[in-house]
């Protein structure tokens, strides 16, 4: 049974690695420790892998393993100041097209965030989330995840000195 | 090129376009089994440890004698000795060994207590970080001071293992407070503004502590410190009193 289980998670780390590697850059800004983020994240879903199966998803404890990182880290002002976002790395293609330079204003923007509110924001637009499940995940009211994704967008806005109007605005206050 | 037309798209395209390392699955797999087995193997010496420190506290304590035996002592008899250490009572002495014009309080600081559950991939610590001021300047550094397991070995691999860009820890070779068994001079790479101050030291005690001190005090709001007028020597000094120590058991 133990090639099952290794093949189930081999087939689960092919699909979402990429996807937890993004989150775990995003929150903390380092691509040397959202990789080390997610090598704990794989190890720690490993060994949980038949209860994660049976009682909740692969990609929910996954996700919280690397924000519980996230989180905990701010705690620890030696890893907090080494928080930054640099640019992407260039020997890695950019597989969107997206606009360089408009992709770091955006990160660059998405590093004078709180360390809550980055993770508010990046469960909201990058793992979909609703406000409900976000404020769940973060153990915060749902109140405070419309407060603070709207900031956050307004932040993010204002930084980049996009202007789309009222009717573009975020998840904020919805869903 | 389709430029996005919404903050949303924009964000998800932004999210969706960080570049992600092509690791083998068999890399991955590789790791996460010895992850498992290391695992595996310090759970079954702590049960080991348990079942033999289990054995050794019912031996001191059952008593050997028959029935007028005397039985294990009271502990109502046994008068408290010193307080109890907090954080409060860790930086009070750090305000008192560097000076509370310097060493803010507590309230101000973040602090963590991972002695049990420690941080994955961490080393667990019990610690806090103090607003730091120096004379004449309107900025705000950060004093910060983080206990670790006495077993822990005084290298920087060990004291931040889990850190991706380590910082060097060069073995202090001169004389050595009272009290210090060893220590090192933690050397971090330079940034904007005064290198950080940093030690680490064991101390007879079993106590094994860093003291670091940095210009920066992040989400405060204030400047960053433009100066220092200390060093390692300076907090190497305080390094041996004994009020430094973190709650019991760690």
């Amino acid at each position: 049974m133990a090639g099952t289980r290794d093949d189930d998670f081999a087939a689960w780390v092919a699909a979402r690695r990429g996807h937890l590697y993004r989150s775990a850059y995003l929150l903390g800004g380092d691509h040397h420790h959202a990789e080390d983020v997610v090598q704990t994240a794989l190890a720690k879903l490993y060994v949980a892998w038949p209860r994660v199966v049976r009682t909740s998803t692969p990609d929910a404890y996954a996700r919280r393993v690397v924000v519980n990182a996230h989180l905990d880290e701010t705690r620890r002002p030696w890893r907090r100041e080494r928080v930054g976002l640099p640019v992407s790395q260039p020997e890695v293609a950019d597989p969107t097209g997206l606009d360089p330079e408009a992709r770091d204003l955006l990160l660059s923007a998405l590093r004078d965030l709180g360390p809550r509110q980055r993770a508010v924001v990046v469960l909201r637009h990058l793992w979909g989330l609703s406000v409900a499940d976000t404020a769940v995940e973060l153990g915060i009211s749902e109140g405070t995840v419309k407060s603070q994704t709207s900031d956050g967008l307004t932040r993010l806005r204002r930084f980049l000195g996009v202007s789309h109007g009222a009717g573009h605005d975020s998840r904020g206050g919805q869903r | 090129m389709n430029r996005p037309t919404t903050d949303d798209q924009l964000l998800t395209e932004l999210f969706v376009s960080v570049p992600a390392p092509q690791v083998p699955i068999g890399d991955d797999l590789r790791r996460v089994r010895r992850y498992r087995s290391r695992r595996r193997w310090a759970r079954a010496s702590t049960v080991v440890a348990t079942v033999v420190l289990a054995a050794g506290v019912g031996w001191l304590v059952v008593p050997s004698g028959g029935d007028d035996a005397p039985g294990p002592v009271g502990r109502s008899t046994e008068a408290p000795t010193e307080a109890p250490t907090d954080h409060q009572s860790v930086r009070d002495a750090l305000a008192d060994l560097l000076g509370p014009d310097r060493v803010g309080e507590v309230p101000e600081t973040t602090v963590w207590d991972n002695r049990v559950d420690g941080i994955d991939g961490f080393v667990p610590s019990w610690g806090m970080e103090l607003p730091w001021a120096e004379p004449g300047q309107d900025g705000r550094g950060n004093l910060m001071v983080d206990f670790f397991p006495s077993a822990t070995p005084l290298t920087c691999e060990d004291l931040f293992a889990g850190i991706g860009n380590k910082p060097t820890c060069d073995p202090v070779t001169g004389p050595l407070p009272a009290g210090v068994e060893e220590a090192v001079v933690i050397i971090e790479p330079a940034s904007d503004g005064p290198a950080p101050r940093g030690i680490a030291v064991r101390r007879d005690d079993g106590t094994v502590m860093q003291l670091r001190i940095s210009s920066y005090l992040a989400f405060s709001g204030y400047d960053a410190i433009t100066s220092f007028t200390l060093d390692e020597a300076d907090l190497l000094a305080i390094s041996g009193d004994e009020r430094l120590r973190p709650p019991a058991p760690f």
